[in-house]
């Protein structure tokens, strides 16, 4: 295996000249820099990770384009993915319960990412998660939009047909790219959705008032969701619908609808509906303990040809292959809103896919973005047009070698 | 390191108090043993003094040695204006500015109900009962600019406005989610000028 040192990174033209200075926050420079390898030049320069699952991982550089992760299963290939989802903003892909994901004996874990603007980085103390900049401490949304990632991995393969928390979260995660404010109405409904929960299911009959200022608040946040999925699913139908045609699906012209029982209400009425609703509700949501009605129980459904619900219709390979489009669609739009190309992470790439959806896939993805591959083969990486890069192997949480991935091309290919 | 179990009550009782972490409770912990013999039996004799002389006003709830307190016993204020907060620390804060001229109620704390607080938690009967015989004209709702003291004054106001006495809310210029006791005086004055009507 020939080694090919980071360092030879530094040498890469940069599209973006030196690195710029965050206004008002003076560099933080970690530790002794210059033993350090050189940041790479794409979204991600570099990623370190401790106490994070089995990663131990020290300011690795990646390359600005194409990086595939390879080993075999049980490395901590996908922990590398969720580790950027965390750093990005994002909620694990893979739990909901953040202590799980802390390395046995490590009581905190830290992961953080070079990037253009600064160090990006994310922490998990005492089961809390923090996000920073150069060391201060920023929104989850403000995260997003520092490093805007789109995954694709084992848990996205059932957003299709399964149940409709998967829809709503992916509409959720653009809406809150592309609809100012979003993400604020977001954490306002739950917070208000947790706290009428907690007055609904007490022991103690509810004060009337006290629940009024909850469904006040949901009723107001609530109405700001079901206009930014509106939005968001009105942008994404039509970019959903040109990339689906882009691999040959059959399924057109497709159209994302928000399905709730305020049919198509204006949006000027939402609010004062879905009060009416909460209050109404209460006696029934006092039995049940719980908010049975509102915006977290609406369903996202892909609608081809007027109202053929496509989850219905079409085969698992069809399915996945929409789900490509999604993804493409996804990409597109963040980098119309962003004005910058989001990094495309797929886990697994080789698996679950038809070769030549995969080929499509790959000539369709924006030239400039940055790329990340894991894979327990990584000689299928040759197939797909994505240029140059990088492969790390990846052996129980530690890089082990990089290497150039024009080297193992030319290796394969001539040395049969 | 040897077992000091006196050493760690300690600790564990200095950790209870607001904004000590274990790392302070540890440095406080060693400053308070390495004090002098004079030094510490002051510090001892003042907190024991301080809490058998105060104790919560009968009519405002706010800390104070004689009851009822000054402020409630003043002349000079306006009993027509009533500040409605959280806590005793927050009358010393609104009383820094001297800007407020009105009087005081202490709510003992937000309505929080993921934490199992709610209105019977809290000093909210004796409000209302204070603003129906009091002549109160005006509740200037000071609950803290976060998510559980916005949710305590929209609830008080609910309760309050069908009473008749106009009801507004301080104007802080402060980022969502801080704390009264954390703006300075300036901005509070301003935001005690500026208060709306909710
Ligand atoms: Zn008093």
């Amino acid at each position: 295996m020939t080694a090919v040192p980071a360092p030879v990174l530094a040498g890469s033209d940069s599209p973006h000249g030196p690195r710029p200075s965050v206004p008002g926050i003076p560099l933080r420079t970690q530790g002794d820099d210059a033993a350090a390898p050189e940041r790479g030049k794409g979204s991600v320069q570099s990623l370190s990770s401790t106490g994070f699952r089995n990663l131990q991982l020290t300011r690795h550089a990646l390359h600005p384009r194409l990086n595939l992760i390879a080993g075999p299963n049980g490395q901590g290939k996908t922990n590398v993915l969720e580790a950027l989802a965390l750093v990005s903003g994002r909620v694990s892909f893979r739990t909901s319960e953040l202590l799980d994901t802390l390395a046995p004996g490590h009581r905190e874990a830290a992961i953080t990412v070079g990037t253009e603007a600064g160090v990006l980085a994310a922490s998990l103390v005492e089961g809390k998660r923090a996000q920073l900049l150069e060391g201060r401490r920023i929104t989850r949304a403000v995260a997003a939009r520092h490093l805007p990632i789109v995954f694709l991995t084992g848990s996205d393969l059932t957003r299709l047909a399964g149940g409709p928390a998967d829809r709503r979260r992916a509409l959720d995660r653009l809406a809150a790219v592309l609809v100012p404010g979003y993400t604020a109405a977001y954490s306002r409904y739950e917070k208000a959705r947790a706290s009428r929960n907690r007055l609904l299911s007490g022991r103690r009959s509810p004060d009337a008032d006290e629940l009024s200022v909850y469904e006040d608040a949901l009723a107001q946040s609530g109405a700001s969701l079901v206009a930014g999925r509106r939005a968001a699913a009105a942008r994404l139908s039509p970019a959903l619908s040109r990339e689906a045609a882009h691999l040959s699906s059959p399924y057109a012209p497709l159209v994302l609808s928000v399905q709730n029982d305020l049919g198509s209400l204006p949006e000027s009425a939402v609010e004062a509906e879905l009060r009416s609703r909460f209050l109404e509700g209460r006696s029934r949501e006092r039995a049940a303990g719980r908010t049975l009605t509102g915006p977290h129980r609406d369903d996202v459904l892909l609608l081809a040809d007027g109202n053929l619900d496509v989850a219905t219709r079409a085969s698992a390979g069809e399915s996945r292959t929409l789900l490509l489009a999604w993804t493409l669609a996804e990409v597109a739009l963040l980098t119309e809103a962003l004005s910058r190309t989001p990094v495309l992470a797929f886990d697994d790439f080789d698996s679950e896919w038809d070769r030549t959806a995969l080929a499509h896939f790959a000539e369709a993805l924006p030239l400039d973005g940055q790329i990340l591959l894991t894979s327990a083969r990584p000689e299928t990486v040759q197939s797909l047009p994505l240029g140059d890069g990088l492969l790390h192997r990846m052996e129980k949480g530690r890089i082990t070698g990089t290497e150039a991935l024009g080297a193992i091309r030319s290796r394969r290919l001539y040395s049969v | 390191m040897a077992a000091l179990p006196s050493f760690d009550r300690l600790m564990a009782a200095l950790e209870r108090l607001p904004g000590i972490g274990p790392k302070s409770a540890r440095r406080m912990g060693h400053a308070l043993l390495s004090m002098g013999e004079a030094e510490a039996e002051a510090l001892v004799s003042s907190i024991t003094e301080a809490r058998s002389r105060t104790r919560t006003c009968s009519i405002c709830r706010s800390l104070t040695e004689e009851d009822p307190c000054r402020v409630c016993t003043d002349p000079t204020r306006d009993a027509r204006l009533l500040a409605v907060v959280e806590d005793a620390a927050d009358v010393e804060v609104l009383e820094k500015t001297r800007e407020f001229r009105g009087r005081y109620h202490v709510l003992g704390g937000a309505l929080a109900p993921l934490r199992g607080i709610g209105p019977d938690d809290l000093h909210v009967d004796g409000l209302l009962s204070r603003v129906a015989s009091d002549g109160v004209e005006e509740v200037l709702l000071a609950t803290n600019p976060n998510v559980e003291g916005e949710a305590t004054a929209l609830y008080l106001a609910r309760r309050l406005k069908p009473m008749g006495p106009r009801v507004t809310r301080l104007a802080l210029g402060l980022p969502v989610g801080a704390a009264l006791e954390f703006a300075d005086e300036v901005t509070l004055s301003r935001s005690l000028t500026g208060r709306r009507e909710i």
